[in-house]
């Protein structure tokens, strides 16, 4: 007798629908699996056969023939123990073959018949989502991830065991609630919070603008003025996940091995060592894997000690900084996975890290200097909206200091703030912070005072800025005016934007 | 020859014992080709094919390995394609008899393995 249970295939983040059609015959025992599964799902034969019989089902001694359809695709992975069980059951009439009807099946088994996780379980639910599936029976471990996915009734399965009750109607198993999306972010305490950092106001007053706007931020610095510290705390003060933020990172996230399931509420910050390769950084492997520019996605990625990453690694991000998304192409498999985070890197200055300081002396020669801020491309620079000059902090800074330093919860407040004026100009257009304005939009958006425009005019011409410079300059001091509630560009907006640009200048020229 | 009249003396035990158990007992030591099987019963409409092992010490029912396994099968499917026979249910068992002290253990493998295509057949 023939059955087919509906599953899901997913290739990077797209799910699409599959079918598991079980055929099962008299003839010598024997089962066959076509529609080519990889290693993982023909191994699901020896899973599935004792996880039947140590749930007390009979394997059917018959010819057993399984096809994944579409036959096409490549299948992989080991999330079809349950269909090929629940379909082989239903063809030796174990269980009706109506119970399955319409009813979305993934899931692993173990040899005793517990049903195990499965990852990307949410973008298969996404895609199942836009198919019109009303109902699926997921892994008791997915649920939690996949109950925001509205319209969807899913049931979670403990057991093959439970799995078959339920579908004989013995036992009731209540679909996964959802309690509509909260996040949490606020009680889990940042890594690092900025009342902790002591002096460094400039630096400070950049972090909130680049939090602010979503700017892209380079911190140069001499060796322990806490460049790294101030990267760290940047997650604390940015402004909390909405619900489809959240949603579109977990799904990246699901894909990935580690991932603990739930709904991501907390921004990621993806810090990859100076020794990652390209193919880390920008996704890949045999099946075009996300990297970690994807995994930062609607979160931070941070680049600590900018002049050791290979030049490779370097040049990779700049389309993806464009585009804010990545299509990673292998022979197997061609994924887009969407990048839109926030850069931070930090620097020394020079090998010795003291160039540039006010208390120590550097011992590098002007060559070897240049040769070590050389190693950032400007292409590159020209990406970047603020660069910001640290200092070591002076002891008088350290303990003098009456005030104890704002701590991370206020600045997100203010930020906030400030995310919500720019969300409310930019609904409905896709993007949703200054950092992200289209050129397109942008003389409209940065409307500014003709006092403004004179003094953007001179920097340009003195400093030398690229039409891309220019850009950039523009919207962060979009994102200052929006700081001060002010809707025009002002003079003072485009001072500090473009003082933000011109540290470049006493570095790279 | 000893071996020979020792596995005859298996094959009785494990037919009577299958017959006990409402099995029709069809032939035993059936010559397909180079192969043998060494009991073909009939378990209701399902045709059983069986191998007997026999053992002093027991575990001999270890001893059917995929070597072994492939051979039974190859000489099932022939015996079935020959009689016209493949599209009825058919399975292999595994009998162990383990001789004890006083009398023996009998232990009964249904439906023990599945086919096991060689690179003869298909």
């Amino acid at each position: 007798m023939l059955s087919s249970v509906l599953s899901f295939g997913r290739l990077g983040i797209e799910g699409y629908p599959m079918r598991v059609e079980v055929d099962v015959r008299e003839g010598l025992p024997q089962m066959e699996m076509v529609g080519l599964p990889d290693a993982a799902v023909k191994e699901s034969r020896e899973r599935v056969r004792t996880a039947m019989k140590n749930s007390g089902f009979t394997f059917p001694p018959a010819q057993i023939t399984v096809n994944f359809a579409p036959a096409d695709i490549k299948k992989e992975g080991p999330w079809y123990d349950l269909p090929i069980a629940l379909g082989i059951m239903a063809s030796s009439s174990q269980i009706k073959a109506e119970a399955l009807k319409g009813l979305l099946i993934l899931g692993e088994l173990s040899l005793d018949g517990t049903v195990g996780k499965v990852s990307g379980a949410l973008p298969m639910l996404l895609a199942a989502k836009k198919q019109g599936v009303k109902k699926a029976l997921l892994p008791v471990a997915n649920a939690k991830e996949c109950a925001c996915v509205s319209g969807i009734a899913i049931y979670p399965a403990m057991s093959l065991k439970s799995a078959v009750a339920f579908l004989r109607g013995q036992e009731s198993l209540a679909p996964v609630s959802f309690d509509g999306y909260q996040n949490f972010a606020d009680e889990n305490d940042p890594e690092i919070d900025l009342s902790r950092v002591k002096g460094q106001y400039a630096a400070r007053r950049a972090l909130e603008i680049a939090a602010s706007g979503g700017h892209n931020l380079l911190l140069i610095g001499t060796a322990g003025s806490g460049k790294t510290m101030l990267a760290r705390a940047l997650p604390g003060i940015l402004p909390r996940m909405t619900e489809q933020e959240a949603l579109e990172t977990t799904v990246i996230h699901s894909v990935t091995e580690g991932f603990e399931g739930g709904l991501m509420t907390k921004r990621p910050f993806s810090a990859p060592h100076h020794t990652t390769s390209p193919a880390a950084l920008i996704g890949g492997g045999r099946t075009a894997l996300p990297g970690e520019i994807s995994l930062a996605h609607n979160g931070v990625l941070f680049l600590d000690e900018l002049p050791e990453y290979p030049r490779p690694v370097l040049e990779a991000l700049r389309q993806p900084m464009e585009d804010g998304e990545v299509t990673v192409s292998r022979v197997n498999a061609r994924c887009i996975y969407p990048a839109k985070f926030q850069l931070v890197c930090a620097m020394n200055p020079c090998p010795c890290g003291n160039f540039g300081s006010r208390t120590k002396e550097c011992r590098c020669t002007p060559h070897e200097v240049q040769r070590y801020l050389s190693r950032i491309s400007g292409p590159l620079l020209d990406r970047i909206d603020m660069v910001v000059e640290m200092d070591a902090v002076t002891p008088e800074e350290v303990f003098q200091g009456k005030e104890q330093p704002e701590s991370s919860a206020v600045i997100r407040q203010r930020v906030e703030k400030t995310r919500q004026v720019q969300s409310e100009r930019y609904a409905d257009t896709g993007y949703f912070c200054n950092a992200r304005i289209p050129s397109k939009t942008l003389e409209e958006t940065c409307k500014r005072t003709d006092a403004a425009q004179a003094l953007l005019m001179r920097c340009m011409k003195e400093l030398g800025l690229s039409m891309r410079a220019y850009t950039r300059v523009l919207r962060v001091s979009r994102t200052i005016a929006d700081m001060e509630g002010s809707k025009i560009i002002e003079e003072k907006h485009i001072a500090e934007a473009v003082s933000y640009r011109s540290i470049n200048e006493k570095y790279w020229n | 020859m000893i071996g020979n009249k020792k596995g005859n003396i298996g094959e009785e035990t494990a037919a009577k014992y299958l017959m006990s158990k409402g099995y029709t007992h069809l032939q035993s030591n059936l010559k397909v080709g180079h192969d043998e099987i060494d009991l073909l019963m009939q378990d209701g409409r399902t045709y059983v094919f069986v191998e007997v092992k026999l053992r002093a010490a027991g575990g001999g029912a270890a001893a059917v390995d995929k070597r072994k396994q492939a051979r039974i099968s190859k000489a099932a499917i022939t015996f079935l394609y020959e009689n016209g026979l493949l599209e009825q249910p058919a399975r292999f068992d595994v009998v162990e008899i383990a001789f004890k002290d006083v009398g023996m253990d009998i232990t009964h493998y249904e439906n023990a393995f599945p086919v096991i295509r060689g690179r003869f057949f298909f």
